[in-house]
């Protein structure tokens, strides 16, 4: 793996809210335009950790970080995090199209930046809405509410808002949890398509998942990682008693 | 039971006196000085005079100079409520924004005569100062302008509160959803926080609308009670329903007294209306979003 | 990079002007009231005081004769625009009346002055003239044996001169000095007692109906939809159903003629009927399901239950909305004006017609001259009330959440 390759750079990061500690010495490397999946038991820090990537935890009050991330060379926290999040997009566990259209939806992000021009919105709107294989069901109708849509649809639309932003990395923190199996599948199978254009991060509390779709996954228990590695060799041959345990379903 | 049912049917039964002591200035003949007469129901529903003589009961530009002052006094309740709404639940700190929720809670329990004399000591001298600069000699600033201040500021405690809870229903996720995407937090509150409690907002403004066409003494006290219109200069003396029920009200009797009830069946009917309009397109709008 | 920054300066600015805009309206609503209660309150404070509260609107007039010797001088000097009469004793200080026309206040009577023994001119008995009291006209002799009518249009300066000059007063023409608000503020304690001796009543058994017995079908339904309704209608709609209904029901049963308070009761009370209903249900609701059940499980009968559960725990509710109405009664005027009166009154009857203390406002200001004074000091009496109602629902309202605690 070469040096370049390195899109976040994460070192002895601390985060705690208030007296809790939810972070503890993190130490990470994610490399670009592979799938790292974050996995571990419910409230390990894993999602925590995602929202240090693009700064959501700015809004939480009472929350301390210190370490560093770095993205691409640059510290996340020195940066302005508007453009920070444009470059490092997010899809939620719930899907969550804003009480609009379904084209106002994906020209949010685009608009918000200042672009005005219809036909170039329209080009973003569409290339993005291919790009996140929803367009050829939706194509006739863009100007309908995006809360018409099915939970499947909505998580996909949700991944071209994002995709819309043109950023270099999509986080997402348990995408499918909030969707059946069938649309479950079709994400995943998107996600495996993103993956030539973008750094993906994902969080999930869905083993398998982690196993059909992710190149790295992270371990993580009680705010620590306890094992970082290629996902078939993590799956394989966990070098950690608990990764085993956790991934044998002893526990979790 | 009996009772509940008795409370329930009160609407019904008010409907029915008004609507009946209002139809009698159009089919009693009244004895005015040597002849008798009754309104001509025409005359009364698209006139534009307002006299105290049978043949000039013209309503017609009374309903149009009240919705004209409606709508003056939502164009600037409207902006201030919503903004006001959007200061206290997402941008301002928490101790300003208790202190102007309590500010707004003040003004929507302070009674409408108090912002009559509020609106006759000092809107009117405000309005008055304010025509001068347009060089137009305003009646010592009795006019449809100060009306329409007056009602706005009776109405924006309720437009104010209603969107605060609504912004306040707004789902974190769209909050969080937007900022992902790199939007400022103004961009969030005006693009994201407000399309989605539209809805709610929307309600507010049909109470809004609803306390302003009904209400009367404030109105009456600052709009001068024009006897002819309609008029659209904002500086000019103007009529409401409401106002010509209050005017010059000494007698109890005849046609003078009688002639208010059928202006305010209009003003039931007026107010039925629009509310029964702005719920439609209300729910129209959270249809076509999916709320 | 270049241009991204440029962007990014151009929403920064735009946020800035955005938030600015925010910033300027959303100061409009502390604004308007802090200058509607500067206005309210410089402008009243003045002409608040017991005095105001306790006496009647009306002047009463009072004619007296008055006789003195030159003996009899006072050493008195004048200055705060009091003028003294060294002849007669007595201060006397130019002020205005109700409708601001200028009169002649006694502001000083000497204890032994002449005018303590004046005399009705009409029974020769003692009257008395007091400090407070105004000078209409005085009809007297002067020194030389001529008579002089004088009146308090030329102020107390020329009366007093000619008071000094005459030892002799056919005809003092004086009346108290009016504009106290007595009258309405009884006439508002009788509406809200009379009110809310009806209203309560009615409230809390529909509410218990609608919370307890009412089965969830479309009868109920219309009920409670018509209830709702009612509280979308405006008051002055109310008012006129006062007229049609109330007052010729009232004027049938007892000698009243024309608006009364009684008859201003009965308005307000369906007035405030859906208000009542709506909150203290949501009281009743408020209780669990599983005191009632436990009520009725120990043997207890439906009534028991209602009287010895229901009823005592829903207490804030019927609380809340009694300070809810209190309010609403102190504040309204529209409907009032149609069914009790417009005409400001002194002596009140439960049968009579008179103001509020919210329709007094309106009376005094819907004549020729408007008098700020008196109608800044009601309504100082009038946000008082209103704020206490404001802190006590919220007390109240705070107390009515222990359920929600607890559960």
């Amino acid at each position: 793996m070469s040096e370049n390759s390195i899109v976040f750079h994460i070192e002895n990061l601390n985060l705690s809210y208030g007296e809790k500690h939810v972070l503890k010495d993190v130490n990470l490397d994610i490399y670009k335009n592979k799938i790292t999946a974050f996995i571990g038991p419910s409230g390990c820090g894993k999602s925590t950790l995602l929202r240090c990537l693009n700064r959501m935890n700015d809004l939480i009050d009472n929350c301390k970080i210190t370490g560093t991330i770095n993205y691409i060379d640059n510290d996340v926290f020195s940066l302005n995090p508007m453009s920070l999040r444009t470059n490092v997009g997010m899809v939620f566990q719930n899907p969550n199209p804003f009480p609009m259209s379904i084209f106002d939806n994906v020209a949010y992000g685009p608009r918000c930046q200042g672009i005005k021009n219809k036909k170039i919105l329209s080009e973003i709107v569409i290339d993005s809405l291919k790009k996140a294989a929803l367009y050829d069901e939706i194509s006739d109708r863009l100007k309908d509410s995006a809360l018409s849509l099915s939970g499947g649809q909505q998580q996909r639309l949700c991944i071209a808002r994002a995709i819309a932003m043109h950023p270099n990395v999509i986080l997402m923190d348990e995408p499918t949890s909030a969707l059946d199996p069938i649309a479950t599948l079709k994400i995943e199978e998107l996600i495996d398509k993103l993956k030539e254009e973008y750094t993906i991060v994902i969080v999930t509390h869905n083993m398998q998942q982690a196993t059909r779709i992710s190149d790295y996954t992270a371990f993580f228990m009680l705010g620590e990682i306890v094992e970082y590695g290629e996902t078939s060799e993590l799956f394989k041959n966990p070098k950690n008693k608990k990764t085993e345990d956790y991934i044998t379903g002893r526990f979790g | 039971m009996a009772i509940t049912i008795f409370c329930a049917s009160i609407i019904v039964f008010i409907t029915f006196f008004i609507l009946i002591k209002g139809i009698t200035p159009f089919v009693k003949k009244y004895q005015i000085g040597e002849g008798s007469y009754s309104v001509n129901f025409f005359k009364f529903l698209f006139g534009t005079t307002w006299f105290v003589s049978p043949n000039n009961y013209g309503a017609g530009f009374v309903i149009i100079n009240t919705i004209f002052v409606t709508l003056m006094a939502l164009v600037i309740a409207i902006p201030v409520s919503i903004l006001s709404s959007l200061f206290i639940c997402k941008i301002a700190p928490k101790k300003i924004s208790k202190v102007l929720n309590y500010a707004i809670e003040i003004l929507a329990s302070i009674p409408s005569v108090i912002f009559g004399l509020f609106g006759m000591g000092i809107i009117t001298k405000f309005v008055k100062n304010l025509s001068s600069l347009f060089n137009y000699q305003s009646a010592g600033g009795i006019s449809s302008l100060s009306a329409a201040i007056v009602l706005a500021i009776m109405i924006i405690p309720t437009i104010t509160m209603v969107s605060n809870t609504s912004i306040n229903a707004v789902d974190k996720k769209f909050i969080e959803g937007s900022l992902a995407l790199g939007a400022s937090k103004t961009q969030t509150n005006f693009k994201v926080v407000l399309t989605s409690a539209r809805s709610g907002i929307f309600s507010g403004i049909i109470l809004g609308v609803g306390r302003a066409l009904g209400e009367a003494t404030a109105v009456s006290m600052v709009c001068g009670n024009a006897g002819s219109g309609p008029s659209f200069n904002p500086f000019d003396i103007t009529r409401t329903l409401t106002s010509t029920m209050l005017n010059s009200i000494h007698e109890t009797s005849g046609l003078d007294y009688d002639i208010r009830f059928s202006v305010g069946v209009l003003l039931i009917i007026i107010i039925l209306v629009t509310n029964f309009l702005l719920n439609f397109i209300n729910n129209r709008i959270g249809k076509r979003y999916g709320q | 990079m270049d241009n991204n920054e440029k962007k990014l300066k151009i929403r920064k600015i735009k946020d800035i002007l955005l938030n600015g805009i925010t910033y300027i309206f959303s100061s409009f609503g502390i604004v308007i009231l802090i200058v509607l209660l500067t206005f309210i309150f410089s402008n009243g404070a003045k002409s608040l005081s017991w005095k105001t509260i306790t006496s009647n609107y009306y002047e009463e007039a009072y004619f007296a004769k008055c006789e003195t010797n030159e003996e009899l001088t006072f050493s008195l000097e004048d200055g705060n625009d009091i003028y003294y009469s060294k002849v007669w004793g007595i201060g006397l200080k130019d002020s205005k009346d109700l409708e601001n026309n200028p009169v002649v206040k006694i502001v000083y009577i000497d204890n032994l002055s002449p005018l303590k023994n004046a005399l009705d001119q009409n029974t020769n008995e003692r009257i008395l003239v007091l400090k407070g009291q105004i000078i209409k006209r005085i009809q007297m002799v002067n020194t030389n044996g001529e008579r002089s009518i004088i009146s308090a249009k030329y102020g107390s300066q020329a009366i007093v001169d000619a008071l000094d000059n005459s030892y002799q007063i056919n005809e003092l023409y004086y009346a108290t000095m009016g504009g106290g608000i007595r009258g309405s503020l009884l006439t508002t304690l009788y509406l809200i007692f009379l009110t809310l001796i009806i209203s309560l009543p009615l409230g809390i058994i529909a509410s218990l109906y609608l919370s307890q017995f009412a089965k969830d079908n479309k009868l109920t339904k219309i009920i409670r939809s018509f209830i709702d309704m009612t509280s979308g209608i405006p008051s002055i709609i109310f008012g006129l159903v006062g007229v049609i209904v109330f007052i010729p029901i009232v004027n049938g049963v007892t000698s009243s003629s024309g608006g009364n308070i009684i008859s201003g009761a009965l308005t307000m009370t369906i007035m405030l009927l859906p208000t009542i209903i709506r909150t203290c249900e949501e009281s009743l609701r408020a209780i669990p399901k599983s005191y009632t059940h436990a009520s009725l499980a120990l043997g207890a009968s439906q009534t028991q239950t209602i009287m010895k559960v229901i009823l005592p725990n829903s207490i804030p509710g019927i609380l809340t909305s009694t300070l809810l109405a209190l309010g609403r009664i102190i504040g309204e005027s529209a409907a009032l004006i149609f069914a009790i009166g417009s005409s400001i009154k002194d002596s009140i009857s439960l049968t009579g017609s008179s103001t509020t203390l919210a329709v007094h406002i309106w009376s005094v200001l819907s004549g020729e001259n408007p008098n700020y004074e008196q109608a800044c000091a009601i309504s100082i009496l009038i946000i008082i009330i209103v704020l206490v109602l404001n802190v006590l629902v919220k007390l109240v309202s705070k107390k009515l959440n222990r359920f929600e605690v607890k559960s």
